[in-house]
């Protein structure tokens, strides 16, 4: 009887925690990064945890994205995918939200970014046994370092101008990989 | 071998109890790795201890050592399981949200129907008489 009722408040606490990682009771499916321009705050519906905070403020929004590895009749492609269900923004309708959000986009932007990157490397790489795992998980090392280096170098977009150079910066990154869209 | 048997449930049980508990408190304070591992510790002894006490085992400072350090790898596993249902979960969530939609309105059903019970009984008994 006491092993049921442990088990049972382990599963139920388990449960609540695995709200807080995705947010199962507003859930929305991952959007791919070619629907990017759709996205608007009200589609981060994650929630932040009690104790979280961003140097002691409140007022912060994070988004979640991932490099997924996709398997095909002729082998591996990879996809950029934003997760709402686990991407978080404090209020929907904020004043001056744009620039926020702005700042939450140019980082799935850059997780597009080094998936095109892999995605021209398993292109110009096809007829050699590569191992895809072991190149994911060094581009991903290099999403989080560049991801990183957005953030602290632009203070979460509160630098304007650095934010508007990382914009561009960005911009043309994507460019030159266009044609591994 | 029946007494092993039970303490390795409860052992599993409480390793599951202190991983919980672990997940909640991160929701709550946002603690490092090391606090983290520090609390599972504090918290498996004195669950063990307890538990044992029931048992009437000894308890040696040997024991104690090795139970902590079996929980912390217990907390390994449970934790790259939970990381990993974290990953896979896009495939299952859309089922599970539709799941708890439906419990959500089962439960205020359940109630109600629970409520009426003691009502019922009481009219049954009314006609009774």
């Amino acid at each position: 009887m006491l092993n049921k009722l442990l088990i049972g408040i382990s599963l139920v606490l388990i449960a609540v925690s695995i709200a807080f990682d995705v947010n199962y009771f507003n859930y929305s499916t991952p959007i791919a990064h070619s629907q990017n321009s759709d996205i608007t705050l009200s589609d981060f519906r994650g929630l932040k945890k009690i104790g979280q905070n961003l140097d002691g403020g409140n007022e912060f929004a994070f988004i979640e994205t991932e490099i997924k590895k996709i398997k095909t009749n002729s082998g591996y492609t990879v996809k950029a995918l934003f997760h709402p269900s686990r991407s978080y923004v404090y209020k929907t309708n904020i004043i001056g939200g744009d620039k926020l959000l702005k700042h939450e986009v140019y980082h799935f932007h850059i997780t597009e970014y080094i998936a095109r990157k892999l995605r021209k490397e398993l292109t110009e790489h096809k007829k050699d046994n590569i191992d895809i795992d072991n190149l994911l998980k060094e581009f991903k090392a290099l999403e989080n370092q560049m991801q990183m280096e957005y953030d602290e170098e632009t203070y979460h977009s509160y630098y304007v101008g650095k934010q508007l150079s990382w914009q561009k910066k960005i911009d043309s990154l994507l460019y030159t990989l266009n044609e591994y869209k | 071998m029946a007494e092993n048997k039970k303490y390795l449930q409860g052992f599993l049980v409480l390793g599951l109890l202190t991983f919980s508990l672990c997940k909640i408190m991160e929701i709550f304070t946002g603690a490092n790795l090391f606090i983290k591992l520090i609390a599972i510790g504090i918290i498996f002894s004195i669950s063990i201890h307890y538990w044992l006490l029931q048992l009437k085992r000894n308890i040696s400072y040997n024991f104690y050592l090795k139970t902590i350090l079996a929980t912390i790898a217990l907390h390994i596993v449970l934790n790259y399981s939970y990381n990993y249902f974290i990953l896979l979960s896009d495939k299952y969530f859309n089922y599970t949200a539709l799941t708890i939609q439906l419990i959500l309105s089962i439960v205020p059903a359940s109630m109600m129907y629970t409520l009426y019970l003691p009502f019922k009984k009481h009219i049954n008994n009314r006609h009774a008489k």
